[in-house]
């Protein structure tokens, strides 16, 4: 009796794992599955696309790559829609964002030196291009990402619970997430309108709403694209995508990034800007466009 | 027939066999068989502003204190470092500066903390800061010196209790609002024991040879936020600070 029982069990386990590997089949390398039936993505991952962080829309800074020996270097392109690769403003947005381009040529506020040099917290999708690495964990019903720099963290519920309040206003925003067969669909609202897209003053309002698509596409590679809509300050969504690959450093730690402790960079921006604002200079951030034919 | 039967046994006793488990076992296990600590603690008491025994003031609730004995055995000089802290704390404590708590301090903060657990590394995320902690289970520590902010953390499971050797610190964190301070030298091992579902008995031992004369311990519950739908939000203090005048 007990050894037909375990059976009739076993049998059960195995024909709904079976079910659930059927349904995930998706034309890619199926990833191995956890226990409760998420595809498998744990691991430490870096991305590719760690110079959208200066500008979404013109990758790296020139300047910097001459300075790090980099300027032959592809230099990738985030946005993949619209074609022409631009935030697509609405015109008072528009003129906001010059503005901006415009403070931080010269910055005397704080509010005019990009949030991440501040050391607040990123925002999302932003996270997921700043320099450093990622860490996925995943416990049933839920996937958690830590993030190196400045040591933030989402956790992402998959159990189909509703986002808060729109009044909840988070640096992070609110994650929800689902598996749609082997890609793990995110929805994140509730953002507050302090962290920016990029060191570009890429901005945008506490209406953002964004779908992150994480897909794994083998073993060491996770296929990620983005969606950001915002009604207040976008004429349309557009979209991002870039690669996400696997650090095989089986050993490798997330240790303490401390940027605030550490941080001692913007007082000495902001004199500077100061300095050159009273002397009558002023101007605009942009440079020449990298990395596109 | 037969085999319908079976199935229909079958399926009764699995209906009952739920309940008496969940019963018979008091408390949650992860896969491992290991107590599940994961989920929302909160400490709920003053020890954010004293982890002594203290009367209320103005914005500062009364406590009975969270140590051993009511005693910090500081050497004379450290001391004097204590009272001269608390004279300045509104200037001094690191978090009037948004600077990461240390350990124990970011547990009661009196902000809610979530236990991430799996076989090889226990987080706890915490809502002050986000601040992070990952414990790294079954490893040694890093030849030092390093000094971090919130230590260096490594865990074992001893019988049901977890415990965290914590070490590699700055002498910067204070453990709490009044002074209370130590070195880089501070060594500090946390035992969370799963008491039900909802309760964990969190014991801290303290060693400090710099400025203790011996060690000494805290201990406190922590009590799982049951709340509906309950969920870390941020308490970006930086951002705050950035905001004064």
């Amino acid at each position: 009796m007990t050894r037909i029982l375990r059976s009739i069990i076993a049998g059960a386990a195995v024909a709904s794992l079976a079910g659930v590997a059927a349904a995930g089949q998706t034309g890619r390398q199926a990833p191995p599955r956890l226990p409760d039936g998420q595809p498998d993505i744990r691991g430490h991952w870096i991305s590719d696309a760690a110079g959208g962080a200066h500008s979404v829309e013109d990758g790296r800074d020139p300047d910097a790559d001459v300075i790090q020996g980099r300027v032959d270097e592809k230099n990738p392109i985030l946005i993949v829609e619209p074609a022409d690769g631009r935030i697509p403003y609405q015109p008072a947005a528009a003129a906001r964002r010059q503005q901006l381009l415009r403070d931080i040529f010269t910055p005397t506020r704080r509010e005019h030196v990009d949030p991440h040099i501040r050391a607040l917290l990123d925002g999302v999708p932003r996270n997921n291009y700043v320099p450093g690495e990622m860490q996925i964990l995943q416990v049933p019903g839920a996937v958690v990402i830590l993030y190196e720099s400045n040591h933030s963290y989402r956790f992402i519920p998959l159990d189909g619970r509703p986002h808060p309040s729109a009044q909840v206003k988070l640096w992070m925003g609110d994650s929800r997430g689902r598996w749609e067969g082997n890609t793990l669909v995110v929805d994140v609202t509730n953002f507050n309108e302090e962290t920016w897209i990029d060191s570009h003053g890429s901005f945008h309002s506490d209406a953002l709403h964004v779908v992150e698509r994480w897909t794994p596409a083998g073993a060491d590679r996770i296929d990620y694209s983005v969606t950001l809509e915002d009604p207040k300050v976008f004429t349309r969504p557009w979209k991002m995508a870039f690669a996400i690959n696997r650090n095989r450093d089986r050993n490798y730690e997330i240790w303490e990034d401390t940027r605030h402790e550490g941080e001692k960079d913007v007082e000495g921006i902001l004199a500077a800007g100061r300095k050159e604002k009273a002397a009558g200079i002023t101007g605009i951030h942009e440079h020449r466009r990298e990395g596109r034919q | 027939m037969r085999e319908s039967l079976l199935l229909s046994i079958v399926a009764a006793a699995l209906v009952v066999i739920a309940p008496l488990s969940a019963a018979g076992q008091s408390l949650p296990r992860a896969s491992d068989g290991k107590p599940d600590l994961s989920g929302i603690w909160q400490a709920v008491n003053s020890a954010a502003w004293n982890i002594l025994p203290h009367g209320a003031e103005a914005g500062v609730p009364g406590g009975l204190g969270v140590v051993e004995g009511n005693e910090i055995p500081y050497t004379p000089a450290a001391a004097a470092t204590q009272r001269a802290n608390y004279a300045n704390r509104a200037k001094l404590d690191p978090e009037t500066q948004c600077y990461l708590p240390g350990v124990p301090r970011a547990t009661y903060t009196g902000l809610p903390f979530q236990i991430v657990q799996t076989p090889e590394q226990i987080s706890m995320l915490y809502e002050f800061d986000h601040t992070v902690r990952n414990v790294f289970m079954n490893s040694p520590h890093p030849k030092g010196p390093i000094e971090f902010w919130m230590g260096d953390s490594r865990g074992r499971w001893d019988a049901d209790t977890l415990v965290v050797d914590v070490v590699h610190f700055n002498d910067q964190t204070w453990f709490d609002r009044s002074g209370n301070h130590h070195s880089e030298a501070l060594h500090v091992i946390e035992r969370y024991s799963l008491l039900d579902r909802d309760h964990i008995n969190y014991e801290v031992t303290i060693e400090d040879p710099k400025v203790f004369t011996r060690q000494w311990k805290m201990s406190m519950p922590l009590y799982r936020r049951v709340d509906r739908d309950m969920r870390l939000l941020d308490y970006e203090c930086v951002a705050f600070n950035e905001a004064l005048p």
